[in-house]
């Protein structure tokens, strides 16, 4: 997909919405459009020779879930590892092109990766809490920040477990061990301890691929409630998760972005057989 | 090899199908028992009657397995969606077929000499609209389906006029009333039996290209 269809999805999503499908903008309240959090300009990436992902263009708008979907190797954590230089860490690694948020080349030689960092929090496929207590893996970020008021990171912590939806299980033990927590508590855990360095965007790679559905749905409701203060993008080989909690979906196979659109497009009349072959699993 | 999924899938169609072939030869042969005053075949369509029901039932099921078990989307997601109106729409073409067969009988025990004015050609025309949107069906052909929407209007005339027709022969000769009554019932069902047809090919429209063209005229003219 280049430019060109970018571009229309582009004009597509700024437009009023249409609230009654008739192709009409009946509403009298007016709509701010959606604003471009990230933008991905001709993005290329090798390791080594292997040619990882292919010219990609997309944008990610604010406030909203992005769902990446594929299969194994398409490249998706890969793309979502550029947007805080998670892969700056691996070894003959090169980029090129451009991944702007808010404006500004994340790649550009003077960027400062610690802030990045800082404003783009991660999840991972599987909970990583510090074997240290509850407060004080929500407290860590604040901390190495330099936050020295003990009612200040109170206050955070609080708010955080809150948004998390964590705070009513654990507030009676917010000193005791993150490690004696359920797998879906300590994911949310993490959740609550990125959001605790005040990011704008939060990326999540399968971020429930080893829970239970009960902890499932308790993460994607979760999701459904940050979006209203956070841009998210999300990895998951669960189509029907990307159904679910997504606003748009990406299909990328072979390191190409195939189709972006509107994720009820994508799951009820995808444009591109390939996405249609894909989600309806006649291949991948 | 085959999913289970594709497997159901493909069974599912197969009974639609079935199905299809089941509701055309109760229409073709309701015709048949009601120009030829065939009461013995008036009856053998009324008694198959329960094979379509009992066929709905099992495509219903299907249907519900599918859904809950598999979770399509996209083209099977409005296959499967489409596949369960057109099977109620099937089964209440059927039950036509069965009212038509009822009139059928009581004309032949009228005895009335009373012309069948537009039936005969109203049949013509809604066998033909059926086995299209069937075939349309089978083979996800929007053309031929579209095509079918665009001739529910020739039977909607025939009926205006079969009415008009026999609403002047009851005023002339009063005692051709329960006969007359009888055929303007079965041109009613005939009329059913066409709007039928049109809500499969509206399906089939939506199952192959992903749009709704339920009540807008303008769509079928394009």
């Amino acid at each position: 997909m280049g430019d060109k269809d970018t571009i229309s999805i582009r004009t597509k999503i700024d437009a009023s919405p249409d609230t009654t499908g008739d192709g009409m903008n009946h509403s009298t309240v007016p709509v701010t459009p959606k604003r471009i959090k990230i933008e991905t300009r001709g993005v290329n990436m090798y390791y080594g020779s292997h040619h990882a992902l292919k010219n990609i263009h997309l944008d990610i708008f604010e406030k909203e879930v992005t769902a990446l979907i594929g299969p194994s190797g398409c490249g998706k954590s890969t793309y979502l590892r550029l947007f805080n230089r998670m892969n700056d860490l691996i070894e003959n690694v090169r980029i090129d092109g451009a991944i702007n948020i808010d404006g500004k080349n994340i790649y550009d030689k003077d960027a400062d990766v610690v802030a990045l960092r800082k404003s783009v929090g991660m999840i991972f496929q599987k909970s990583n809490p510090f074997p240290k207590s509850i407060y004080d893996n929500v407290a860590y970020g604040l901390r190495v920040n330099g936050e020295k008021s003990k009612s200040k990171v109170d206050e955070v912590v609080e708010r955080c477990l809150r948004k998390a939806a964590l705070w009513d299980e654990v507030k009676d033990r917010l000193k005791t061990s993150a490690y004696g927590m359920s797998g879906g508590q300590q994911q949310r855990l993490c959740i609550a301890r990125a959001l605790a360095v005040d990011p704008d965007i939060i990326l999540m790679d399968e971020p429930c691929s080893a829970l239970d559905p009960i902890a499932t749905q308790k993460i994607e409701d979760l999701i459904e409630e940050l979006k209203h203060d956070y841009t998210i993008v999300i990895v998951t080989h669960n189509m029907q998760q990307a159904a679910r909690v997504s606003d748009k979906t990406a299909f990328m196979w072979l390191g190409e972005l195939i189709e972006f659109s509107e994720t009820k497009k994508i799951f009820t009349s995808p444009s591109q057989k390939m996405t249609e072959d894909y989600i309806t699993g006649r291949f991948g | 090899m085959k999913s289970q999924f594709t497997e159901q899938l493909d069974r599912l169609e197969k009974l639609v199908i079935q199905m299809g072939s089941l509701v055309e030869t109760q229409v073709q042969e309701t015709i048949e028992a009601l120009i030829n005053g065939d009461q013995s075949l008036a009856h053998k369509v009324i008694g198959d009657d329960k094979k379509i029901d009992d066929l709905e039932i099992q495509i219903d099921d299907e249907v519900l397995s599918l859904l809950a078990l598999h979770q399509p989307v996209a083209f099977d997601l409005r296959d499967i969606l489409g596949i369960s109106k057109i099977n109620g729409d099937l089964e209440r073409i059927g039950d036509h077929a069965l009212n038509i067969a009822e009139s059928a009988l009581a004309i032949t025990k009228k005895d009335s000499q009373l012309s069948m004015s537009n039936i005969p050609k109203m049949c013509e025309v809604v066998r033909a609209m059926l086995k299209d949107s069937i075939d349309s069906f089978i083979h996800k052909n929007a053309e031929l389906a579209l095509s079918v929407c665009r001739r529910d209007d020739e039977i909607d005339d025939l009926n205006k006029h079969l009415f008009a027709d026999i609403l002047a022969t009851m005023i002339k000769k009063p005692q051709t009333i329960p006969t007359a009554m009888e055929i303007i019932r079965i041109s009613k069902n005939i009329e059913r039996i066409a709007d039928l047809c049109t809500n499969i090919c509206e399906d089939v429209v939506f199952i192959s290209d992903a749009k709704s063209i339920k009540h807008s005229k303008e769509q079928l003219n394009q």
